[in-house]
Formats: structure tokens, C-alpha cells, sequence
């Protein structure tokens, strides 16, 4: 049984916690002379008197149970992407509502998916609530409310459960809140190094903070037109690479290198070597393809362009330098293979994760080795340990939901009449938090051109892969709502 | 501060939620899969699977930055070896639970001193001293004792006949002049109620009421009570715990009955009681219990290791005539069943233990701790110390949180029962009635 009162009660402390950062994109548009405050600070108002109401009219009592937990969080997001559209749909950035949802639930998820074509046209503010969107969603709405408002701490679990990317949540420290403010202050120290990177490479604060928004949450929104394309810079394009990596590993390590002095936690770490030989590998064999097809001048100019676009693409942020549309076919294939590969768990990406790509080729593996010695017992190990029984279930059946969604969605793209490497991969982009996508949907277009109905099959493609499928699936499930 | 609990059974559980709650950092270890799934799903603790007795896996909960921990897995040896590794590890605080009283009792192990134990728990003994308490006070419940004993906290249903039915509690002021007692709290169709002036009691009502020992007679009158004395007890089940029991309340010069089904433990016991007359036979057997006269019972007390046993053989003795029956309950769901089954007491290990435990690691500014089973409240006796934050303010003015009623003050050996301008001086000691999540305000008011 589902109890409504506290579900909402709960969900509107997640949803309050959007309005303090709604307000920081005020200064930006009071120093750009921008028009944009007024819409602003209506949408913020707007959110607070909402989840105040909701707040007030709603039951306290109560710790939230394993399947409230599941729908205060799906629901946290639903509604903060749903209020996080207001200021663009007061500004009136898009003509639609749907759009301004889309936006914003791309900003959230960190998809970076846009419906907007001229984005330098959008004022400071808007622009800057944009990207931050990004930051916030990165490491979590949710994990963000636990981090600043302990009311959330009774059955918060579930909560962290349900949002947090990985097989299994694990906590940094015994206690809930104190996890989420050490993940929040290690993100914090990251992205302010970060920033600091950019502005001395001669970006303006403006463009540095936004640009750090898009790394550190793996989103890839930009406010210029060709987004990290614009700067032409090889130092801009290495800082911002350099992050990107970052962010799409697992903060749990970052955290241990950092707070614990333990420096060796990356290379010990079996998730963060895989998911580096898979960026390596594929840099290389991207730029050599490059070099043999002509397409760049030097091995080191493919070589950076190669390094960006698959960090880009398997932390799933989406930035682009180049538009690899234009790039001979083995480099599609593999940005659009990335696409479901997607960061580590614990990271700020999105997509299956390397540690399930990586537990699914071992059980493979061992299923081979099985053929060979039926006999045989082989448990199968990560970092040292013997994986449970439910968890590598949960992966496979996480992996199969995944691509469910993937091939319906597809199809349902599809149907409407856009052609197949539009179709699979707007969905791959989507489902996946990558954003930009190939064909109709590529680097330098957009997803303006969609109608109304795929615009809605992408943003839900979205949520999906931002809470990594069963958190938003079993709310279809009869089963969840049988008392 | 950091605490380690090994073992995640009803004590580790509960105590880990306590804390958890109170504001410590807490790391349970837990060596079955199941159950450590569970505390991490309901708990905000951090959990390991493994075996407490390890020092990899101690060391993986983080033994070194640890400042105190509680072992309390089912198995002696496992609790043994943890505190003499914690010791070595230079945790501060090192709490076992050990069952063995060849353990526990050891002289040459000096209480468990040797072994790096603080403080060495053997549940039986002090379910044994509970089940005294509750012997001796045959109309209460839960006995609670605060400032060495001289003030009771009683859980008493009130009974149709009582007086002080149907009127606010404010009415009794005329009575409190001469015996003071304070309700602290009701416990009605199982929601806790915290009583103010305006409160009128109802039939059926369960309260807990402070006073003085001395004047708990005239209390139970108002109540519609009549205390009378207790003579005969039968003690249903010859295990450790029923041992202890037996031994006990000949100590105290109670005619003891004693009922356990094997023959070669009846004949052990025999050796063991001098004064008992030891039975054997089926404690759920009515012939049985009607022979040895339980309709003359003033206590029946079932103690065996099977709770289902314990409550058959409680619910015939009661039908049967006896006065007051207390059942042994391992598992804490079933607390709130007893009352209405007519059970007039229930102990709870658990609940004593961890009550134990927590008086412990709050030590220093918790004298004494009673825990309600089941009700999530706990009674708490706190020292004023000069530098407490409410020495020297009356009660009104000290700022106390919401959940908290302050039941008795004992100034220099007086007790106070307090009203909203008595004032805190150092040295009193404070008997105070808590909802869990007001007491660690609690603490720093008083620290």
C-alpha cells in the first residue's frame, strides 16, 4: 500500500531544493542587463509556493517504505523537471510547454539533448539555469535533498537507492546525510578546479562555469552554437576532456584518493580499469582510422578530436568538438556503441554502466568456460570479491529492461516516420544521457524538428536511463500499486 | 563517534537503530547476508559482511577511528574475541554480551575485565532482576527504577473501578500535596500519548506514572489497584534463565514452584535450589498446573526457551486462577499482543539488554535508563552538573525540547516531584520521560 500523503509530502522536500539554484542564475542576468529575471523569479516562486503547499497540506508521519521510496524519487524528478521548465516557459524560450519539459528534463537527466537551434540568442540567465540544471541532476536531485535537509533522512535509503547509478549504493560513511554531503563537497572541489582550469585558459567566468556544469554533470549542454567547437582551443578541449573523464567515474574513488589519501583506489579498482582501456582502445583505434581515411592532417589533431568525442560519448556528456557525422563510418559505429556502454557506477553518466558491461562479459565468459568443465565451480569475482547471486541477476535483467526500452522506443520513433539511424540513435542518446545523437539528430542539429509525441518518447527515454530503468519501470508494473 | 555493533540480531538491531538516531556514525557487522541486507535497507548505518571475531573485516569497518563497540552476535566466543581485539586496536568503550555464566561470573576473568570487556551483559542475570522487580510489584507491568531505587516508574493499566477515571488530571492537584506521583505518559489504543492538565484518563488506559517508592500504595488505590502480598510464585521452565529466577526469588524468601519437563535437568536443579520444590512435568500441561494449586498462584512467571510455550502456559495459568503472569518474549512484535491476550507482563530480553547497553555508552550523563517496550519512549535518570546548561533554571525556563517531561527531581536525597518553577541545581539527579528523537538535545542540556 502507497501512502499518497507522505509520497508527496516527501517529494516536495526534493522539489524545494531546485529553488535556491533557480535563483542563483539571477546575478548573471543582472550583470549580462539580460530580460529574463522576471521569468525567473516567478518560476522560483512558483516551485517554492508549490512544494511548500504540498508540504504543509500532506502528513509528515511516517517512515517511507521500499516502494515509496521508489516513487518519491521517480516523482522528485518528474515534477523538478516539470518546474525546472518554468523559467523557459516564462521567458518563453520555446513555444510549447512540451518543449520547455524536454529541455528540462534533458538538463536533469544531464542528456543534453536540445530543442533549442539558436542557443547564443537566449538570454544570460536562462542559459545559465540551463546548464546548471546539469550540475544538479549529475549527482542527484535526491542525493542533493538528503545532503541539505535532514526530514528526508528516515527511509532515505530507498531513496539513495533508487537514484544513485550502479548494481549496488554504497555509502561513503555509516550515515545517509553525511554520504551526501561529502559526494556534494568532493563534487564541489572538482568542478571549482575545473573552473579554475578554464578561466585561466582565458574563458570568461560565464562560459567556464557553464562549461563545468556540462562536464561535471556529463550533460553536454552549451551556450554556444558549437558548443566546445566554438573555442577552437586544444587546451579548452584537454581541460574540459580531462573532466569529463573525471566526472564519469566513480566518485567513490575520487573520494578515497581524496579524503582517505588511499591513491592507489583508481588503480586497483576493477570498474575504473576497464572503463580506461575502453577510452583508450577506442581513442586509438578511432584516430588511426582517421589518419588512414585522410580525414585530419596530423595523428595528433585526430588523436585529440578521437580522445574528445569518445570521452564525450561513453561519460556520456555530449559535448563535440567536430561533427563526427562527418567522420568515415567506423567511427560512428563506435560513438553509437559507447552510447549504451555510458560512465561507471557512482559516476555522474548515465547508460548501463561499465561495471555491468564488465560483470556481463565475465558471466559470459564463465558460462563458456562451463561448456568446457561442466564440472566446474567458478564464483565470479569484482575487486577481490564474490558478486552475490542477486546482484549479477539484477544486471542481467537490468541489461534486458534496458534494451527493451531501447528497441520499443526505437520503434515507436520509428513508426513516426524517421529513418532507422535517426531512430536508434535519438534513442540511444536519450535513454543513454549521451544527447546528441546521429542522422537527423547529430552533433550540429538538434531535436527541434521532432514532433510533439517523440519529444514525449525521448524525454521519457530519458528519465528511464537517468534512474537506470527499474525505478521508473515497475511503476507500469500492476503488481506495485496491488495493495 | 564511532560505533561498531557485530551481530544484527533484536539487540544489535535495536541498539543500532538507537544510535543511528541519536547522531552516532554507525558500522554493524553482520556475518549473514539476508540480514545484513536488511539492516541496510531500514537502518542509515553502514553495514559489513563478515565475521566480527576478523580482524580484516574489523579493520574494513574501521576498528581504528572506532570509539566504542558492541558486541553482541549469538555466539560467546565471537563477542570474547572481538573485545580483546577492539582492545588491542584501542577502541575506548568494549561492550560483550556473553551468556555463559562460567564466562560472566569468573573470577579470575574479573567480570571480563580480562578479556577487555567494560562491561560484560548476561542477559539472564538481568532478566532475572526484572522478573524480581515485577514479582514484587504484582498491579505493574514495567517496574523502572531511578536514584538507587528510591524512585519507581510504573506501567499500570488503569482499571474500570479507579477513581481517578473521567476527570482531568489537573484535579488531582489536592492529592499531589501529599503523595506526589507524576503520569508521564498514556499508552492508549497503542498510541503514546504525553498527558497535560486537560488530559482525562480513560478506562482501558495503560499510564506510567513517577513517584516515590513509599508511596506507590496509595497511588495504586487512585488507580483502583489494590497491592497485596505476594507469597507463592511458579517459575515455568528449569533452562539458565529460569535457574537464575528460581535462585533469586528464594533469595528473597518467596515459595518457589518449579516446573520443567526433562527428568535429568530436574535433577540437576534439584542439586542446585535448596528451597525450590522442583516439578517435573509440562508446564502446558492444565492436570499438572492445577495439582501443584496454580489457582493459589500469586506470580506465574514462564521462562522457557520456546516463547509459544511461554504464552500457552501463561494464558492457562491465568485462566486457571493465578494472580499475575509474566511471559518471556524473544521477538519484540509480539510485545503488543500480551495485553490483550491478558498476559500482565511481558519481558523482553531485548529490550533490557539494550537498555543496558545504551545506559552505557551514554555514560556520564545517564544515571539510569528504562526503556518502554514496543511504545518508543524511554525513561532516562540525568545528573546536573555546574556546567549544564540548565543548572539553576527553573523548568519553564530551561528550554527542554517538546518530547521530554521531566518526572521527579531528587534533590539531596529529597525527591522532588516537579512543577514549572522547580529549579536545577548541580548535583540533582533528574528522572526524565523521552521520545527518542529529543534526546540528544537532552544530553546537551544536561552535559
Amino acid at each position: 500500500m502507497v501512502r499518497f500523503g507522505l509520497v508527496l509530502n516527501r517529494t516536495s522536500l526534493v522539489l524545494v531544493c531546485i529553488v535556491p539554484f533557480m535563483l542563483t542564475a539571477v546575478p548573471f542576468s543582472l550583470y549580462y542587463r539580460t530580460d529574463d529575471i522576471p521569468a525567473i523569479l516567478l518560476a522560483a516562486g512558483a516551485t517554492l509556493a508549490v512544494s511548500l503547499a504540498m508540504y504543509l497540506l500532506t502528513s509528515k508521519g511516517g517512515e517511507a517504505n521500499h516502494k515509496e521510496g521508489i516513487l518519491i524519487t521517480t516523482l522528485g524528478w518528474i515534477l523538478s523537471a516539470g518546474f525546472g521548465a518554468l523559467p523557459f516557459y516564462f521567458y518563453g524560450t520555446f513555444p510549447t510547454y512540451t518543449d520547455c519539459y524536454f529541455e528540462a528534463m534533458s538538463g536533469f537527466t544531464t542528456t543534453g539533448a536540445s530543442v533549442l537551434a539558436e542557443i547564443e540568442k537566449q538570454p544570460a540567465g536562462i542559459l545559465f539555469w540551463r546548464s546548471l540544471t546539469h550540475w544538479i541532476g549529475g549527482m542527484g536531485i535526491v542525493v542533493l535533498s538528503l545532503a541539505i535537509l535532514p526530514a528526508l533522512g528516515a527511509g532515505g535509503m530507498q531513496l539513495f537507492k533508487a537514484e544513485v547509478p550502479g548494481p549496488t549504493a554504497d555509502k561513503l560513511v555509516p550515515r545517509l546525510q553525511d554520504t551526501a554531503k561529502r559526494l556534494y563537497v568532493i563534487y564541489t572541489i572538482i568542478s571549482a578546479a575545473e573552473v579554475i582550469f578554464l578561466v585561466a585558459g582565458g574563458m570568461s567566468l560565464f562560459d567556464s562555469l557553464t562549461h563545468m556544469f556540462g562536464s561535471m554533470g556529463t550533460g553536454g549542454f552549451s551556450p554556444k552554437n558549437a558548443s566546445v567547437g566554438h573555442y577552437q582551443s586544444a587546451y579548452v578541449d584537454l581541460v574540459i576532456t580531462a573532466f569529463m573523464f573525471i566526472a564519469g567515474a566513480n566518485f567513490l574513488l575520487h573520494y578515497n584518493a581524496m579524503a582517505r589519501r588511499d591513491f592507489t583506489a583508481h588503480l586497483t579498482d576493477e570498474e575504473f580499469r576497464f572503463y580506461s582501456g575502453v577510452v583508450g582502445f577506442f581513442t586509438v583505434t578511432v584516430a588511426l582510422n582517421l589518419i588512414l581515411q585522410n580525414i585530419y592532417p596530423s595523428f595528433l589533431l585526430a588523436l585529440r578530436h578521437s580522445l574528445f568525442s569518445v570521452v564525450s560519448i561513453i561519460t556520456t556528456t555530449g559535448f563535440a568538438t567536430e561533427d563526427f557525422e562527418k567522420w568515415p563510418s567506423y567511427g560512428h559505429y563506435v560513438l553509437l556503441f559507447l552510447m549504451f556502454v555510458g560512465g561507471c557506477a557512482g559516476s555522474t553518466g548515465g547508460a548501463i554502466k561499465c561495471v555491468r558491461v564488465w560483470m556481463l562479459l565475465k558471466m559470459a565468459a564463465n558460462q563458456v568456460f562451463r561448456i568446457v568443465h561442466p564440472k566446474a565451480v567458478r564464483t565470479i569475482r569484482y575487486n577481490g570479491r564474490i558478486v552475490p547471486a542477486e546482484v549479477l541477476s539484477g544486471i542481467q535483467s537490468m541489461f534486458v529492461l534496458y534494451m527493451t526500452v531501447f528497441i520499443l522506443s526505437s520503434l515507436a520513433l520509428a513508426w513516426l516516420g524517421h529513418d532507422a539511424l535517426t531512430a536508434i540513435s535519438a534513442i540511444a542518446a536519450t535513454l543513454g544521457n549521451v544527447g546528441p545523437g546521429l542522422g537527423t539528430v547529430g552533433p550540429v542539429e538538434n531535436y527541434s524538428h521532432f514532433s510533439l509525441t517523440a519529444k514525449w518518447i525521448c524525454t521519457f527515454c530519458m528519465l528511464v536511463g537517468r534512474l537506470e530503468v527499474y525505478s521508473v519501470v515497475v511503476l507500469f508494473f500492476p503488481e506495485f500499486w496491488r495493495r | 563517534m564511532k560505533t561498531i555493533i557485530i551481530g544484527a540480531g533484536e539487540v544489535g538491531y535495536h541498539i543500532a537503530e538507537r544510535l543511528s538516531r541519536e547522531g552516532h556514525d554507525v558500522v554493524v557487522i553482520e556475518r549473514d547476508a539476508a540480514v545484513r541486507a536488511r539492516v541496510q535497507d531500514q537502518l542509515d548505518v553502514m553495514t559489513i559482511e563478515g565475521n566480527g571475531s576478523s580482524p580484516r573485516v574489523l579493520e574494513e569497518a574501521g576498528i581504528r577511528e572506532a570509539t566504542t563497540l558492541i558486541a553482541v552476535a549469538d555466539i560467546d566466543e565471537v563477542n570474547v574475541a572481538a573485545c580483546l581485539l577492539a582492545k588491542e586496536y584501542g577502541v575506548a568503550t568494549r561492550i560483550a554480551r556473553v551468556r555463559d555464566p562460567d564466562f560472566s561470573e569468573s573470577e579470575f576473568l574479573g567480570r571480563g575485565k580480562r578479556l577487555g570487556i567494560d562491561l560484560l551483559i548476561n542477559p539472564n542475570i538481568v532478566v532475572a532482576e526484572e522478573i524480581l522487580d515485577l514479582v514484587k510489584t504484582p498491579a505493574a507491568a514495567e517496574v523502572g527504577k531511578f536514584a538507587e531505587g528510591k524512585v519507581l516508574m510504573l506501567g499500570i493499566q488503569v482499571s474500570s473501578r479507579a477513581p481517578i477515571l473521567n476527570r482531568p488530571l489537573r484535579s488531582l492537584r489536592s492529592f499531589h500535596t501529599t503523595t506526589p506521583f507524576l503520569i508521564v505518559a498514556v499508552l492508549r489504543h497503542e498510541r503514546l500519548i504525553l498527558p497535560d492538565g486537560e488530559t482525562i484518563l480513560e478506562e482501558g488506559d495503560h499510564i506510567y506514572f513517577v513517584s516515590r517508592r513509599e508511596s506507590v500504595n496509595d497511588i495504586l488505590t487512585l488507580l483502583g489497584k489494590k497491592e497485596s502480598i505476594v507469597e507463592r510464585v511458579m517459575v515455568i521452565g528449569g533452562g539458565r534463565m529460569g535457574l537464575r529466577v528460581a535462585q533469586l526469588l528464594e533469595a528473597e524468601r518467596f515459595k518457589v514452584k518449579l516446573i520443567e519437563h526433562r527428568q535429568d535437568r530436574c535433577e540437576e536443579l534439584s542439586e542446585l535450589l535448596k528451597e525450590t520444590l522442583i516439578l517435573h512435568g509440562d508446564g502446558t500441561d492444565v492436570r499438572t498446573l492445577v495439582e501443584e494449586g496454580i489457582a493459589d498462584m500469586d506470580a506465574v512467571v514462564t521462562v522457557t526457551d520456546d516463547e509459544a510455550t511461554n504464552i500457552l502456559a501463561a494464558l492457562l495459568a491465568k485462566e486457571q486462577g493465578a494472580k499475575k503472569v509474566m511471559a518471556l518474549i524473544k521477538r519484540p512484535q509480539l510485545l503488543h499482543l500480551l495485553p490483550h491476550l491478558g498476559i500482565d507482563a511481558a519481558i523482553s530480553p531485548r529490550t533490557l539488554t539494550a537498555s543496558v547497553i545504551l545506559k552505557y555508552v551514554r555514560k556520564g550523563k545517564v544515571l539510569s535508563i528504562f526503556e518502554m517496550p514496543e511504545n518508543d519512549a524511554e525513561t532516562l535518570e540525568m545528573m546536573v552538573t555546574a556546567e549544564s546548561r540548565v543548572a539553576g533554571k527553573a523548568i519553564r525556563d530551561a528550554g527542554l525540547p517538546s518530547g521530554a517531561i521531566i518526572g521527579a527531581v531528587v534533590h539531596q536525597g529529597e525527591i522532588v516531584i516537579p512543577r514549572g518553577d522547580t529549579v536545577f541545581r548541580p548535583d540533582d539527579h533528574v528522572v526524565i520521560f523521552a521520545i527518542p528523537s529529543v534526546i540528544p538535545d537532552l544530553e546537551k542540556h544536561f552535559a
